[in-house]
């Protein structure tokens, strides 16, 4: 219901858009231009794909500033393919708006598509900055497709992102002050400029002012730092109210730890215990210089949470049966969602993948949970790389899978792990006939 | 795979925009096979190229007959309507360029009287091309397919019906007139003529900034 709201909303967005650009290229002082000749053409076309380019940028801001009812309602899963999506066509429509424009223009003042291009520049308000705008969005694109492959870190995405925004505003200067279909109809005009301030608003509603207010609310604070193997860290935070603090077992955080050296980066993490209402525990590997500083923060440390984000929780399934998969530090939510499922009485098989025993985290924790499970509760560790493990040596394929969980298809399934061994698994587990609704999957963050 | 579908995707909208270029310098270009059809076209182009450098050089003549009369904002507009019918004649000789002919006009020595008179003939004179000459010469280039002609007589069409409001305006407020302070813009673009106005950022009829405007007052 929420969601056929949420995409017919979404849907007359873009129906006004088309209804505004139509009504200002058919009653056009030289004539219908979408029927006319072909320089009309390429001039509406070119400015339709820089209108749907640029609701496209919005429509990133809102699902980036991910209001808890959107992940709720679509899933962050796939709002990080619809992020990606509308990624994708981004980058085509922004390249056709310059390229049609430059065409059309050229043809219409009669002159090479190039002195056009330079005419663009030197003579148009604003559209210097969109060029270089673009040329910055196209780099932190190509740059973010060719290292994506691998596992991106997130200083990596950071970076990108800003860019991306610097890139953004780059680019508003000009649609307003060339942009024709805004200098020839007043009432677009102000309908974009409205467009604009609900996308950052809700951007800044979500990501800044809800956070602050919790932090306001909760206080919250490092209460203790615990080391779990060589490279991995369990932050434990405490705070008031915590209770009432509506975080569920497989949901992650954007956290800021306002502590000299820690505080200009917010970082992702997954609770990695079940709210017990006392604490929160975030559990981190050291994988770049931000995580590598975490066994040095003090207690005492106050902390800036904006979250809880994801659908990656128990609330989603009443499946009896579940089938928990993690890869190496992914196993932060699924070692939460373990213990929620438990404590509901539900049936479990958690598979956790490690190179090697030294890497295995929570393996006390897990021991004592299966033993408090009454049996609900069966891990089964599987080593990539391990020549002295007596148990399952390998990687966790369809035919383990098949070994390990017979009744693979009775159950729901939850994976979370590195990207590759993601990729992998869903692949596995697509083999053996389980369907993808079945399967809930967790990324950690936009 | 997306890596793939993403460059894909930009290489036909690179080939596309190319493509649609490509056709309408062809289209422009095409001179009609058949030995006849574009004969009507091109006698209106040549009609228009006729009327629109005699209408340059009869405003250029009211504008000085409005200067003697110390009417000077109504000579700042007779000076960029001149302009902006330059421009015009220029579009439509490009178009005849393209059907293989040479555009020549024999320009008559204007008829000046009364600045009053002047606008009053100025006026009849842009009233019949917007509302009778150019749609008809428009519908004749568009059924002879000659899309370049066509937009040559839309560009002008709409800037006469600029022309019109403005001699209108000019012929109501004759004596406020006559202070100079009235600026008018002509687009170098396609001749659109207006009242100078910070709101005014871009020409409307051809999308052109305010940088590509010549200013008259
Ligand atoms: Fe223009």
């Amino acid at each position: 219901m929420k969601k056929a709201a949420c995409l017919l909303f979404l849907g007359c967005q873009i129906l006004v858009i088309l209804g505004f650009w139509g009504w200002n290229h058919v009653y056009h002082p030289m004539g219908n231009q979408l029927t006319g000749d072909r320089i009309g053409q390429l001039l509406a076309y070119g400015r339709l794909a820089g209108l749907l380019a640029a609701f496209a940028i919005l429509l990133q801001l809102i699902l980036i500033g991910r209001g808890r009812w959107i992940g709720r309602t679509f899933g962050l899963d796939r709002l990080t393919h619809l992020h990606h999506g509308v990624g994708f066509a981004l980058v085509s429509l922004l390249l056709a708006h310059p390229i049609l424009l430059t065409f059309g223009h050229a043809l219409q003042a009669d002159v090479s598509p190039w002195a056009q291009f330079i005419d663009f520049c030197r003579s148009w308000e604003d559209v210097l900055a969109a060029v270089i705008g673009l040329g910055l969005l196209l780099g932190a694109v190509a740059f973010s497709v060719a290292v994506v492959v691998k596992r991106i870190r997130y200083e990596v995405w950071y970076a990108t992102h800003l860019t991306l925004y610097l890139a953004l505003a780059l680019a508003f200067g000009h649609q307003l002050s060339v942009g024709s279909d805004f200098t020839d109809n007043r009432w677009f005009r102000i309908y974009w400029i409205a467009l604009y301030a609900g996308a950052f608003g809700s951007l800044i509603l979500n990501r800044g002012i809800r956070p602050l207010l919790d932090f306001v609310r909760h206080r919250f604070v490092v209460a203790r730092v615990v080391e779990e193997t060589t490279d991995v860290t369990s932050v434990y935070i405490e705070g008031r109210n915590l209770p009432v603090f509506p975080v569920e077992a497989g949901q992650f955080m954007t956290v800021r730890f306002l502590a000299p050296g820690f505080r200009w980066e917010a970082h992702p993490f997954s609770m990695s215990c079940r709210p017990d209402g006392k604490h929160l525990r975030l559990t981190i590997k050291q994988l770049g210089d931000f995580t590598r500083r975490i066994p040095k923060l003090r207690p005492g440390t106050r902390v800036f949470i904006d979250g809880p984000h994801g659908i990656f929780t128990a609330r989603h399934n009443a499946s009896n049966k579940l089938l928990l998969i993690a890869g190496g530090i992914g196993i932060t939510p699924i070692r939460a969602l373990a213990e929620e499922f438990v404590v509901e009485g539900r049936e479990v098989i958690l598979l956790y993948g490690n190179r090697n025993k030294s890497a295995v985290v929570f393996e006390q924790e897990l021991e004592t949970l299966v033993g408090s499970s009454a049996g609900r509760l069966r891990v089964v560790h599987v080593m990539s790389d391990d020549p002295a493990w007596i148990g399952e040596r390998g990687r966790i394929d369809a035919e383990r899978l098949a070994r390990l969980v017979p009744d693979v298809l009775l159950r729901e399934v939850y994976l979370c792990g590195p990207p590759l061994m993601m990729k992998s698994v869903r692949s596995a587990l697509a083999r053996l006939g389980v369907s993808r609704r079945r399967l809930h999957d967790e990324r950690f963050a936009l | 795979m997306t890596k793939l579908r993403m460059i894909s995707v930009m290489c036909s909208i690179v080939a596309l925009s190319v493509g649609l270029a490509h056709e309408v310098r062809a289209a422009d270009a095409a001179v009609p096979a058949g030995a006849t059809p574009a004969i009507t076209t091109l006698d209106n182009l040549q009609a228009a190229y006729q009327g629109e450098s005699n209408a340059k050089a009869r405003y250029e003549a009211f504008a000085v007959k409005a200067d003697e009369e110390g009417y000077k904002s109504v000579a700042a507009l007779f000076r960029a309507a001149a302009h902006s019918e330059g421009i015009h004649a220029n579009k439509h000789g490009a178009a005849l360029k393209e059907l293989g002919v040479a555009s020549q006009a024999t320009v008559e020595k204007p008829v000046v009287k009364s600045t009053q008179d002047n606008l009053e003939a100025a006026l009849g004179g842009e009233t019949a091309e917007k509302t009778s000459m150019y749609p008809a010469f428009i519908k004749q280039a568009e059924a002879d397919k000659n899309l370049g002609a066509a937009r040559s007589f839309k560009g002008a069409m709409a800037s006469e019906a600029g022309h019109v409001l403005l001699f209108k305006e000019a012929l109501g407020n004759l004596n406020e007139w006559k202070a100079a302070g009235q600026e008018f813009i002509v687009c170098q673009i396609c001749g659109y003529t207006a009242k100078n106005t910070a709101t005014l950022q871009k020409c409307p009829v051809c999308a052109a900034p305010r940088l590509k405007f010549d200013i008259f007052k």
